[in-house]
């Protein structure tokens, strides 16, 4: 499979706050990369350096064709429901982000909503996009009820097998685990990547991803 | 599938608020009485959408885009464009005001040589529009607008304002004769440049700031880092 994105090298230091450290990763095609690690650990930034939203202190982010940034609407992201803008209508800001398909019927403003109606109106909205041929998530799950994190995994399965790559962030191990083709577990800025049948034989489970963090964490 | 496009994004997400909009509505709506019931009386209306457009502009772009509302429309894209649409949209209020009591006047008068119409007109306009703009993109959402209008103020406390205008205005050749006093004088207190007379040079330079306070926000959009607010950076 070919990678849609590589970073080879990253860090990221906020004055004299170290977010990350040489950070290696890459994404590809077809594949579904679930990152995992504790809060604070960088997730959020490694995600807006990848999406050309911060620079990184040293590295590269190399997309698909050699950009540092990903191609104009190849790229699909949503940060959370606190990134969603408050004031506009939940049918507004789904008919502009699936290009006027009418995907939502909520006239309400965003502020109005639930915490879970707003996850779920993000993901929808970037879901329901063709165009993109990769979607960076973070804390997709989040606030999401079990109906909401069915519909979510069946979906990244589904635009999986039509050639989509997913980079997810999660807390939530037991919605990453079963779902993923490989993890990457960033711990003190630094990543370790491995492969589903890495960490099981057999189905990976929540538990099987706690028990490679621990590892990884406490390994000398 | 066609490609979202910036302008529509920020006129639905990043419009100054709404009360402006109102306020800028009724301005118009007295400026085109005003002139259908006497010709030429709508000028202090012109000033009046200047110095709410001091604060409709400056609606701020860094605070909206590390709480990430503007992701979509920042991902793959050309800053530049990006801060060009962002501009547009912040401007469009008090310029369509603007060139609305701009026409009742130009109606009125059977003619395009009108107050709001004329460079000086123009010049006010971005002027008003541009500096708030550039001023808020890495600061707070109406902080451009209240400095600006707070400088303004304090000039006219301090007697700085009133005696040049004066001047000007009873001696047009005033601003020949002294241009850079001029500029700073039209740089104080905007809302009065469409009133007045002022040589080529000096509306040059007018037009110069203004773009420059653009090109100034639009360099301020392309090297901001992004991160999300909540990160603590």
């Amino acid at each position: 499979m070919k990678e849609v994105v590589r970073a080879v090298g990253l860090s990221k230091r906020y004055g004299r706050r170290s977010v990350l450290g040489n950070v290696d990763l890459s994404l590809r095609e077809a594949e579904i990369v679930g990152l995992i690690g504790a809060n604070g650990a960088g997730k959020t930034t490694l995600l807006r350096i990848l999406l050309g939203l911060v620079r990184p202190t040293t590295g590269v982010v190399e997309w698909r064709g050699g950009n540092c940034a990903p191609p104009p609407d190849r790229a699909g992201h949503f940060g959370g429901a606190h990134t969603l803008p408050p004031d506009v209508a939940a049918r507004r800001w789904a008919r502009l982000l699936s290009r006027g398909r009418e995907i939502c019927d909520d006239r309400r403003p965003v502020r109005a909503l639930s915490r879970g109606s707003r996850q779920l109106l993000g993901l929808s909205a970037e879901l329901s996009r063709s165009e993109p041929d990769a979607f960076l998530f973070d804390e997709p799950w989040e606030g999401l009820d079990p109906d909401g994190s069915r519909w979510l995994s069946q979906t990244l399965r589904r635009r999986r097998e039509n050639g989509c790559a997913f980079l997810v962030s999660s807390h939530r191990l037991h919605d990453l685990a079963g779902l993923c083709d490989r993890y990457a577990f960033l711990l003190e800025g630094r990543v370790v990547m491995q492969a589903a049948d890495q960490i099981s034989g057999q189905t990976v489970r929540g538990d099987d991803l706690l028990a490679a963090f621990d590892v990884i964490r406490y390994a000398p | 599938m066609s490609r979202l496009s910036a302008l529509h994004f920020f006129a639905a997400v990043a419009r100054p608020p709404a009360a402006l909009t109102v306020v800028f509505t009724i301005l118009f709506a007295v400026g085109a009485t005003l002139e259908a019931v006497n010709r030429g009386s709508s000028d202090w209306v012109l000033a009046s959408i200047a110095a709410v457009q001091l604060f409709a502009a400056s609606t701020g772009f860094t605070r909206h885009a590390t709480r990430g509302y503007y992701d979509p429309v920042l991902i793959g894209r050309r800053r530049s464009h990006v801060a060009l649409a962002h501009f547009a949209v912040s401007a469009a209020p008090g310029v369509l005001a603007w060139l609305g009591c701009g026409a009742a006047q130009a109606v009125a008068a059977g003619s395009a040589d009108v107050p709001a119409l004329r460079p000086c007109g123009w010049v006010t306009l971005l002027l008003v529009s541009a500096i708030p703009w550039a001023a808020s993109v890495r600061t707070a959402p109406f902080l451009g607008g209240t400095l600006w209008l707070l400088l303004s103020i304090a000039l006219v406390a301090a007697g700085k304002v009133l005696g040049p205008l004066g001047r000007l205005h009873v001696q047009p050749a005033w601003a020949s004769e002294h241009p850079v006093r001029a500029f700073a004088l039209g740089l104080a207190f905007p809302a009065a440049i469409p009133s007045f007379g002022w040589p080529p040079a000096v509306l040059f330079a007018f037009a110069a700031t203004g773009a420059a306070a653009v090109a100034m926000g639009a360099l301020g959009i392309s090297r901001s880092e992004l991160p999300l607010a909540e990160e603590g950076a």
